[in-house]
């Protein structure tokens, strides 16, 4: 079975969705199979992160669990977007949706089970052959990224280190140990410079009682917005790239 | 006519040894009026009303009171209204025991007041002269209006009767369609059903439908206890909360009834069953509905076995709520038993259902029945059991059809002409070979 990884945060617009994105995009290019998930389902972004425009998508995740669809009809090969090419490394999406309708139904309504999403994604890995699922939630305690970390293999919490994003840490902590997540991360974002990772790993360790996966520096290019599709791929040196490859590489090490 | 006689019932033995008591013109009256006449005292009255041959009519005397006349008009009138006569002999020909009555009168016996007493007290009286032509007209009177009383009183019965059987048929109507009218089916899956109410109405029931919007399939066998129609009335109630919940539950509820986040916890990798599909809506069916019981209905609460298929994988997800453990008989012919996760349904408030997780492999075949079926005693009172159930599945492996004949059979075998105390029902779950 693949590694399950659950990327998380308290707070919102920590660039969680960015970092799940360009995470996948760089375990791929470690040659791993990857497929990712996007369960924010009441706020679906992930395609955007990974240079899908709205509009290209007409199905996602919502319409496979309130049974508008299958799996087979959501699924999207990032491959060519993000120039995977040859190897065995490959990027599929499972998307969210776009439509309100379709967002609307089962968020507000909230009249679907919760075990489909864990039963998507076992048979996404299983029918195209992954050996990791990146799962980016909602920011925050609810239903689907609760569900998302009980099946995590890995926990990664995104945090800005700021007081928000420390605030939630002990939250966080106790969730993931009742969970009995395998391993829960922390993977810091939007770094101002000045912080060092020793400062930051013993934040990490203080506040969520976990290590620190990574630091991912704060980039001026991502927070412009003038930039569409795969950061990783446009900016392969950036600092940002640099630093979340580091973070692929431990994920890819967990995984053996 | 037949003969008709008469209890006349004297003050003492002196009254009628004098010729100018009251008591003595009537005894001539009654006689030239043809009845046969037996004197008798007050402390005697018991022994003629309910001798073998009791009177058509009694006589008392007013000096007797109100009080006293009375309690011999209740005497007559005890129970159910019906007269104090007894049942009429075995092959008694004649018929004269059918519809016996005993008409009271009170004749003038000294103060005119105590005559007014018994009047307004309702009885029928005689002054002097008296004749025996009126004495005998008013008796038929009597008589006749005690028949059309009668008639009144079993027209009344009879309608009541009717009206009562057909609110048990409407009841009757009503519950069965709180029963599947059809079983929902999905390919490479049989699943049959055997209801057999001890009366009318029954508490047990058995339910099917599909969740998930057909990606699963759900299965409910329950017991409500105690029979009849208020078991009837709850087996309705609780039926519907456990499929509502069920088909209407979302994900905001999914910790419900559980100690919250260490349920979903994986146990050493092996995920928690709260974390597949068809887990919160079972969970949710189960508590709310327990909830609902023990806060609204308390003293009522089922046994419940309550079972999440998935069609494609041969998953079973199930909780079993105090139930008789469904026998799930392997291709092979060896037994497993769901034991119980949870009490029943509605016994506690803060009751917990675990779920737990079995798989059906091809060949297999799930047995979920109702006490009815163990409890079963034949004309000696023995049970047929769990063991004989058992025997009987062990060995039989054909489909869920024909293993649902052979155990009513044969429980009415055991049965032979014994009364059926308990509702039966099973319901046998079986998938095909070769999927």
């Amino acid at each position: 079975m693949p590694m399950i990884v659950t990327v998380h945060s308290w707070g919102g617009g920590v660039g969680k969705t960015t970092a799940v994105a360009n995470l996948g995009y760089l375990l791929a290019r470690l040659g791993l199979r990857v497929g990712l998930v996007d369960a924010g389902l009441q706020a679906p972004g992930l395609h955007l992160a990974c240079g899908v425009p709205d509009g290209q998508l007409r199905r996602g995740i919502t319409g496979y669990l309130v049974g508008e669809c299958g799996l087979d009809d959501i699924l999207y090969d990032l491959g060519p977007l993000a120039g995977l090419g040859g190897g065995r490394g490959a990027l599929h999406l499972a998307p969210g949706v776009v439509d309100m309708g379709a967002i609307a139904r089962p968020a507000l309504a909230g009249q679907y089970d919760t075990g489909l999403l864990h039963e998507g994604i076992r048979q996404m890995a299983v029918a195209l052959d992954l050996d990791a699922v990146l799962v980016d939630t909602h920011s925050g305690v609810n239903h689907e990224a609760v569900h998302a970390l009980a099946i995590a293999d890995v926990c990664l919490t995104a945090a800005r280190p700021d007081t928000r994003g420390l605030s939630g840490g002990p939250l966080m902590a106790t969730i993931s140990r009742r969970l009995s997540v395998p391993f829960a991360l922390v993977l810091f974002t939007m770094v101002p410079p000045g912080m060092t990772n020793t400062a930051l790993t013993g934040i990490a360790l203080r506040r969520y009682e976990s290590p620190m996966a990574g630091a991912l520096p704060w980039a001026a290019e991502l927070a412009r917005g003038d930039h569409t599709g795969l950061f990783a791929a446009a900016f392969p040196e950036h600092p940002f790239t640099v630093a979340l490859h580091d973070v692929a590489n431990l994920l890819a090490g967990l995984r053996t | 006519m037949a003969e008709l006689s008469a209890v006349l019932v004297l003050r003492d033995r002196t009254s009628l040894e004098t010729s100018q008591e009251d008591g003595h013109d009537l005894d001539e009256a009654l006689r030239a009026a043809r009845m046969r006449v037996v004197h008798a005292l007050p402390d005697e009255v018991v022994k003629h009303l309910t001798g073998p041959d009791p009177p058509d009519l009694l006589l008392l005397p007013s000096s007797l009171g109100a009080d006293r006349v009375g309690r011999y008009g209740m005497l007559l009138r005890r129970g159910n209204g019906d007269l104090l006569v007894p049942p009429a002999p075995e092959g008694d020909p004649s018929g004269r025991h059918q519809g016996r009555h005993t008409a009271v009168m009170v004749y003038l016996d000294g103060e005119l007041a105590d005559l007014e007493a018994c009047v307004k007290h309702g009885y029928h009286y005689l002054v002097p002269p008296y004749r025996g032509s009126l004495i005998r007209t008013q008796l038929m009177c009597d008589v006749e209006r005690h028949r059309l009383a009668r008639v009144a009183e079993e027209a009344a019965l009879a309608v009541s009767l009717r009206q009562y059987e057909r609110e048990l048929r409407i009841a009757q109507e009503i519950q069965e369609g709180f029963l599947p009218s059809d079983l929902p089916c999905a390919p490479g899956w049989e699943i049959d059903v055997r209801f057999r109410p001890a009366r009318a109405v029954a508490g047990d029931f058995y339910d099917a439908f599909p969740l998930l919007q057909g990606r699963r399939l759900s299965i409910v066998v329950a017991d409500v206890c105690d029979k009849g129609v208020g078991a009837a009335l709850f087996m309705a109630l609780i039926r519907t909360l456990l499929r509502h919940t069920a088909e209407h539950a979302g994900q905001w509820n999914l910790f419900d009834g559980l100690p919250p986040l260490e349920a979903l916890a994986r146990d050493v990798r092996q995920e928690s069953p709260a974390l597949v599909p068809g887990a919160a809506p079972l969970l949710q069916a189960m508590t709310g509905t327990n909830r609902y019981m023990t806060s609204n209905h308390q003293g009522y609460f089922a046994t419940v076995f309550f079972g999440v298929l998935d069609p494609e994988s041969g998953c079973l997800l199930y909780a079993n709520g105090g139930h008789n453990p469904p026998l799930l008989r392997r291709v092979g012919g060896r037994l497993e038993r769901l034991q119980v996760t949870g009490p029943a349904v509605g016994l506690h408030p803060d009751s917990e259902f675990r779920l737990a997780e079995v798989r059906l492999d091809p060949g297999d075949v799930l047995l979920a029945y109702t006490d009815g079926v163990t409890d079963s005693r034949d004309p000696e009172g023995e049970f047929y059991g769990e063991d004989r159930l058992s025997a009987l599945v062990r060995g039989l492996a054909g489909t869920s059809l024909g293993l649902l004949d052979r155990v009513e059979a044969d429980v009415q075998a055991h049965l032979r002409d014994g009364e059926q105390y308990d509702d039966i029902t099973m319901l046998a779950l079986r998938r095909l070979a070769g999927r």
